[in-house]
């Protein structure tokens, strides 16, 4: 079969067979389990990702010069357009301004802390390869352990959340996108702080799942992280909803609008689940008024992401 | 057809020219480009360094070298482990490249990227719906491998060039 005037027949078709074997055995016993060879990837991501980073340079490149052409089509207009944002935002800003205010006396009186889940701290990296394909989503970023990276802090563009850190490697680290068939956000709707699951199916537009039929979703609802997963702070912007057929909810992310060179990390500690076990736990009947909301029980949490309860904030 | 008489016709080191030119499309496939809104992906090109495979006698360095590749295609993408492996030795050997009299004019070598492509994108689609659970997206695939057909030309010239500058001058043409 791969005889050659030199080869030895028989040899060779032997290695093609046992190759193809071994190629079997690998592609069936990854299936559905985890990942094998994980730490052979991790290597393998962190020597390619220098080469990629000089690799994806011209490409970049590329993207940044249609982008400047197209830009600079409508230079007149967008400045148009900006300027009255800036006016509309000036005046939101002092509102927010005063709103913070009142708000910190608010706090100072109840003795609450009611602050952004979302750290101040932003680590910087740029996606040197994206795939976007039938059968995955992410991307490999340039930073890593060494520059504070851990699974799951959260990665965002500058026009919204990303995806997450699914393997941190020293130097470099692999990013679950939202629209990976695996990926789970849980979500909420920042008019009506209804609660869903936005679910990737390998496509661009990925699903809200788990929607209540009470819960108030409707087109053009702008989407953020809930924090329930206690994975993600909350308020991390995501994407505009889109109704495709009655109650079936897509999301248009906003990251996926541009082009993504570079990305920033925060990183977000996730809330720890305890030890303790349901028995462990009291009754909800039990817990009485003065368990105030910090005192929620991790499983409390745990199943709030798994059922989130639409509609309530 | 003219069959070859002898080992002397290979070029010297065509498994590692092969595997270099493989690697090189490897890297390249993980990379994306966006352009007008539309995200274009080459998950399909190092196919091209499959079906060009160099005229070689070592089969089984070929055989070896190849799987090797699509292994690490497959961890580099991050896909299911061994799909891409897979999909290499059956293209490898469906044409057996390394079993060529003498080098592709271009004609033939599009036609047979094109089959090529067709057997991948049929083995991919089936295969990683086996690997996944649910239908990979065909149109994300049919686009990948328009854009793989697209860049032939472009692949194929610069192998060429590779292979001429590469090449001993005697044994160029043979």
């Amino acid at each position: 079969m791969f005889g050659s005037p030199t080869d030895n027949t028989r040899a060779s078709t032997i290695a093609f067979i046992l190759a193809f074997i071994a190629s079997a055995i690998l592609f069936i016993s990854d299936r559905g389990s985890e990942r094998l060879l994980l730490r052979t990837q991790t290597n393998a991501e962190a020597v390619t990702s220098p080469g990629l980073a000089m690799l994806s340079k011209p490409l970049r490149g590329a993207e940044s010069l249609v982008a400047e052409f197209k830009d600079r089509s409508r230079a007149l207009e967008e400045n148009k357009s900006l300027r009255e944002e800036l006016y509309a935002l000036r005046e939101d800003k002092q509102r927010a301004e005063l709103i913070e205010m009142k708000l910190r006396r608010f706090e100072e009186i109840l003795g609450a802390d009611s602050g952004l889940d979302i750290p101040a701290q932003k680590i910087a990296a740029r996606a040197v390869s994206e795939i976007e394909g039938p059968f995955v989503r992410s991307a490999l970023i340039n930073a890593g352990r060494k520059q504070g990276l851990k699974k799951g802090h959260p990665v965002m563009t500058v026009e919204g959340l990303y995806g997450h850190i699914l393997r941190a490697g020293p130097k470099a680290s692999r990013v679950l996108l939202l629209g990976d068939l695996n990926s789970r956000i849980s979500v909420m709707s920042m008019r009506s702080s209804a609660r869903a699951i936005l679910s990737g199916d390998n496509s661009d537009l990925p699903r809200l799942a788990f929607v209540d039929d009470r819960a108030d979703w409707a087109d053009g609802d702008k989407v953020i992280t809930s924090g329930d997963d206690g994975v993600m702070p909350a308020g991390l912007p995501i994407g505009v909803v889109k109704e495709q057929a009655p109650r079936d909810f897509v999301v248009e992310l906003y990251s996926s609008q541009k082009n993504n060179d570079w990305v920033w990390v925060y990183p977000y500690e996730p809330i720890v689940l305890s030890e303790a076990t349901e028995d462990d736990l009291p009754d909800s009947d039990q817990v009485t008024a003065a368990d105030g909301p910090d005192e929620v029980q991790p499983e409390t949490l745990e199943s709030q992401t798994l059922v989130p309860q639409p509609g309530t904030p | 057809m003219v069959m070859r008489g002898s080992s002397q016709t290979y070029g010297k080191g065509g498994v590692w020219k092969g595997a270099a030119f493989l690697f090189l499309l490897v890297l390249i496939s993980v990379l994306n480009i966006n352009l007008a809104g539309r995200t274009i992906a080459f998950i399909f090109i190092p196919l091209m360094g499959v079906c060009l495979w160099p005229r070689t006698d070592n089969a089984i360095m070929s055989i070896l070298v190849i799987t090797l590749m699509g292994l690490f295609l497959d961890l580099l993408s991050a896909g299911p482990l061994g799909l891409w492996a897979l999909i290499f030795l059956a293209v490898f050997g469906v044409f057996r490249p390394h079993m060529r009299s003498k080098p592709h004019s271009f004609k033939s070598a599009f036609t047979l990227w094109i089959m090529a492509l067709f057997m991948a994108l049929t083995a991919s689609f089936f295969l990683g719906w086996f690997a996944l659970g649910s239908r990979p997206e065909i149109t994300a695939l049919v686009y990948q491998a328009l854009a793989a057909l697209v860049l032939f030309p472009l692949i194929y010239a610069i192998r060429h060039l590779g292979r001429y500058i590469l090449t001993d001058p005697d044994l160029r043409g043979m």
